[in-house]
């Protein structure tokens, strides 16, 4: 039995009140439409996959955030991680040094000496890697627009992924930023879109 | 972000420059500190702050007395709502607006809940500077429990903007005196827990007693005040020196410390929270039905003239100086921001240690940049 | 120490500090003003040091605490106006100094050799409002760089609010038709 699960999507929905799958058995997932005859001959627990898709899968379970906090944001991220709204069982795991993490999380406003930072940061960190911007003074530069001295958005000096919006954004949105950027990754490798810089 | 070059001194011998740069993985904030060291002992140090620098007070000129403890909320984060009745105290003075008992209490309640919140941060990142990595989780559990206290009281977890001018800015839902009934023996328990944990463990006290110990001479002529300066042994409290609000009422004792080193100011800590805990057993049991918010004039201009109010901060001593010229905007907001003084007091405080010591050293001094920076 | 002064004499008060005042700090040069919420002196720029320096070394009343330099910009005058506002280590009363300055050539002569805590006070209100100190150990900027400082002065700029309408046009990731179906009121873009 062929089974309509789409793999760019995560497999609960926030919001949803049921899974997608529904009365279906589990079985392979990440098959694409053109190949459902080839699984109704296969036995469950095989995955068939794109080798884009099949990295994609495994870097999305296991993003490695750098440990970024600017300021009050970065209070809230703490707070994500920390054991009421674990982070760590999404295999997100804050890791210090740019060079051994996946995905830089911009939580605080961004003014021109830290801009330098940031971007030596950005830079630092290896392929493939992305960004979310976390809270409003990392999307357009919050309640201190009016400052010279601040950056509106972090997306004036570095790609962003992800938006988080909130000040600060609570930890379940937070959650829902990460889910979304994972959905993310499975739907570019689906695509077969690469970052080029 | 380490970059380490190698220079020398008059003594002909080779000293090393590290850039303990702002991102680093205690969660103090963006502050820099450029570090001489020889071998593992720091030299000299040079702490760079600004970059968290968001003009603050710029800002706060162009807003009214409403809109004020928005933006100065996120000057210190940690303890918004201590800032925020710093903030408010002074607007007072300056409108002379009379506050009703309800208000007061419940400001109270709010602002020593935020102590005990900012003391499980503390808490936590020093713990986690030390090596430790259970302490962060358990600070954190305690601060989530407060945290469901603000969110039914103000509306946010962090950032409230709830303490307002002449009182408080909405009344508290009929059921806070039991959901703070019920977390206080919650966070006894989660204080003891934290004590059991940190406070006698063989590798914290060897790590931090005896090191960097303080005369209050010293202490106060680099500025600190606050934990800090009482754990030197200066029993110096804002809260019973130049009591503000009706802090007078409130039985609570003023733990003093004897050396000073980070152990004490750590422990200081720790003891603040149980006076805390006291505080606001207290304010329950006093607090009176009646008005929330006090009168405030309809046209909010701001008096010309200066207030200067001073609330002890769980970071240290805050002084907000207000300084009104007719408008419906502030002439200039100053915050004297303890963190301010405390980030300077780290040039003398990290020299002669070893590099390990000069982070437990920052931690035990409770910096927060947004303050710093403004 | 100061645990056992504090213990063996009485605070001083408002009234104890306004007589010292006058009797120490307007011989050189200052006045006293008493109806505020401290006791202040008002200074010119050159008494500013003698007068911190009574301040640092005086036993009763005992000022330990230089809590912050408050810059303030009073452009219709022309002036900057420097706050110093002192407090004692174990009793709760403080002295304000005031020194104003004129705008274009703000000279102040530093207080950090009697109070350590003054030297990044001194910068932090060079960096905001131009001041120069004079005899700075390190007058290097603290919390802006070069090019912005003076960032609290009156006529300093700030930025407009941005217009939501352009920046949703300019951003093109959210497509104007969606943002239109939300924000309905917004006819004709």
């Amino acid at each position: 039995m062929a089974l309509t699960v789409d793999p760019d999507q995560p497999l609960f929905m926030p919001g949803d009140e049921e899974p997608l799958i529904k009365d279906q058995p589990i079985g392979p997932i990440g098959m694409d439409g053109e190949m459902g005859g080839l699984f109704q001959s296969l036995p469950a627990n095989i995955l068939t996959l794109k080798v884009d898709q099949l990295f994609a899968l495994s870097r999305k379970n296991s993003l490695w955030p750098m440990t970024f906090g600017i300021a009050c944001c970065a209070i809230e991220m703490i707070g994500t991680y920390m054991a009421n709204y674990d982070l760590d069982r999404m295999g997100i795991l804050p890791f210090p040094s740019p060079r051994q993490a996946d995905v830089i999380l911009v939580a605080g406003t961004v003014n021109r000496k830290m801009a330098r930072v940031v971007k030596l940061l950005w830079e630092q960190m290896p392929m493939p890697k992305w960004s979310i911007a976390m809270g409003s003074c990392a999307e357009c530069g919050g309640p201190f627009y009016s400052y010279k001295n601040v950056i509106e958005g972090v997306d004036k000096i570095i790609p962003v992924d992800i938006y988080v919006p909130g000040c600060p954004p609570r930890p379940e949105a937070l959650i829902d930023g990460f889910v979304r950027l994972q959905a993310k990754i499975m739907a570019d490798a689906k695509a077969g879109v690469w970052r080029k810089k | 972000m380490a970059e380490a070059t190698s220079g020398r001194s008059d003594q002909n011998a080779e000293f090393m420059e590290i850039n303990m740069g702002p991102q680093h993985p205690s969660t103090h904030g963006v502050c820099r500190l450029e570090l001489a060291v020889d071998g593992e002992v720091v030299l000299s140090c040079r702490p760079e702050i600004g970059y968290l620098h968001r003009g603050v007070e710029k800002i706060a000129e162009n807003l009214t007395v409403i809109q004020l403890p928005v933006i100065t909320d996120r000057a210190d984060y940690l303890s918004a709502l201590n800032t925020e009745l710093g903030v408010v105290l002074a607007a007072e003075q300056l409108y002379e607006v009379a506050v009703p008992e309800r208000g007061e209490y419940i400001r109270v309640i709010m602002a020593e809940l935020n102590r005990i919140a900012n003391h499980m941060m503390f808490y936590g990142a020093l713990g986690t500077d030390a090596g430790f990595s259970s302490p962060f989780i358990f600070g954190w559990w305690n601060r989530e429990i407060i945290h469901d206290v603000f969110e039914e009281v103000t509306g946010a977890r962090m950032l409230h903007n709830y303490i307002a001018l002449g009182g408080v800015k909405q009344d508290v839902p009929p059921n806070f005196k039991d959901s703070v009934k019920k977390i206080l023996p919650r966070l006894a328990d989660g204080l003891d827990r934290c004590h059991g944990l940190l406070t006698d463990n063989e590798i914290f006290v060897a790590r931090t007693k005896g090191l960097n110990p303080l005369t209050p001479e010293e202490a106060l002529r680099l500025g600190i005040t606050g934990p800090s300066l009482r754990a030197t042994g200066l029993a110096r409290d804002l809260r019973r020196l130049a009591p503000y609000s009706i802090y007078d009422r409130f039985e609570f004792e003023v733990p003093v410390g004897t050396v000073g080193d980070v152990h004490d100011r750590y422990m200081m800590r720790l003891l603040e929270m149980r006076e805390s805990l006291r505080i606001i057993e207290q304010a329950l049991e006093g607090m009176p039905d009646g008005e929330y918010r006090g009168e405030i004039p309809r046209r909010l201009r701001y008096p010309v003239g200066e207030a200067y109010s001073r609330t002890e901060s769980p970071r240290g001593e805050l002084g907000i100086y207000i300084v009104g010229n007719g408008q419906n905007t502030a002439h200039r907001v100053k915050i004297r921001a303890p963190a301010f003084v405390h980030v300077s007091a780290m040039e003398e405080l990290l020299k002669g240690t070893y590099i390990a010591d000069a982070v437990l050293i920052f931690a035990s001094m409770d910096i927060v940049l947004g303050e710093a920076d403004r | 120490m100061a645990q056992e002064v504090a213990g063996s004499r009485p605070a001083p008060t408002k009234e104890s500090i306004a007589n010292w005042a006058r009797a120490t700090l307007e011989p050189l040069g200052g006045t006293v003003v008493v109806d505020r919420q401290f006791v202040e002196v008002e200074l010119t720029a050159e008494k500013l040091r003698a007068a911190a320096h009574e301040i640092s070394k005086s036993d009763d009343p005992e000022f330990s605490l230089l809590y912050d330099i408050s810059g303030l910009h009073w452009p219709d005058d022309g002036e900057l106006e420097a706050v110093y506002h002192f407090f004692g280590g174990w009793h709760a009363e403080g002295i304000t100094l005031r020194v104003r300055v004129p705008d274009d050539r703000p000279l102040i002569p530093t207080i950090s050799e009697d109070w350590p805590t003054a030297n990044w006070h001194e910068r932090e209100a060079m960096d905001l409002f131009l001041f120069e100190f004079e005899g700075h150990p390190y007058p290097e900027p603290l919390l802006l760089e070069k090019d912005m400082q003076g960032a609290l002065l009156k006529h300093y700029p700030q930025r407009e609010a941005p217009d939501m309408v352009e920046r949703f046009k300019q951003r093109g990731d959210v497509p104007f038709e969606i943002w239109k179906a939300v924000r309905p009121e917004i006819e004709n873009g």
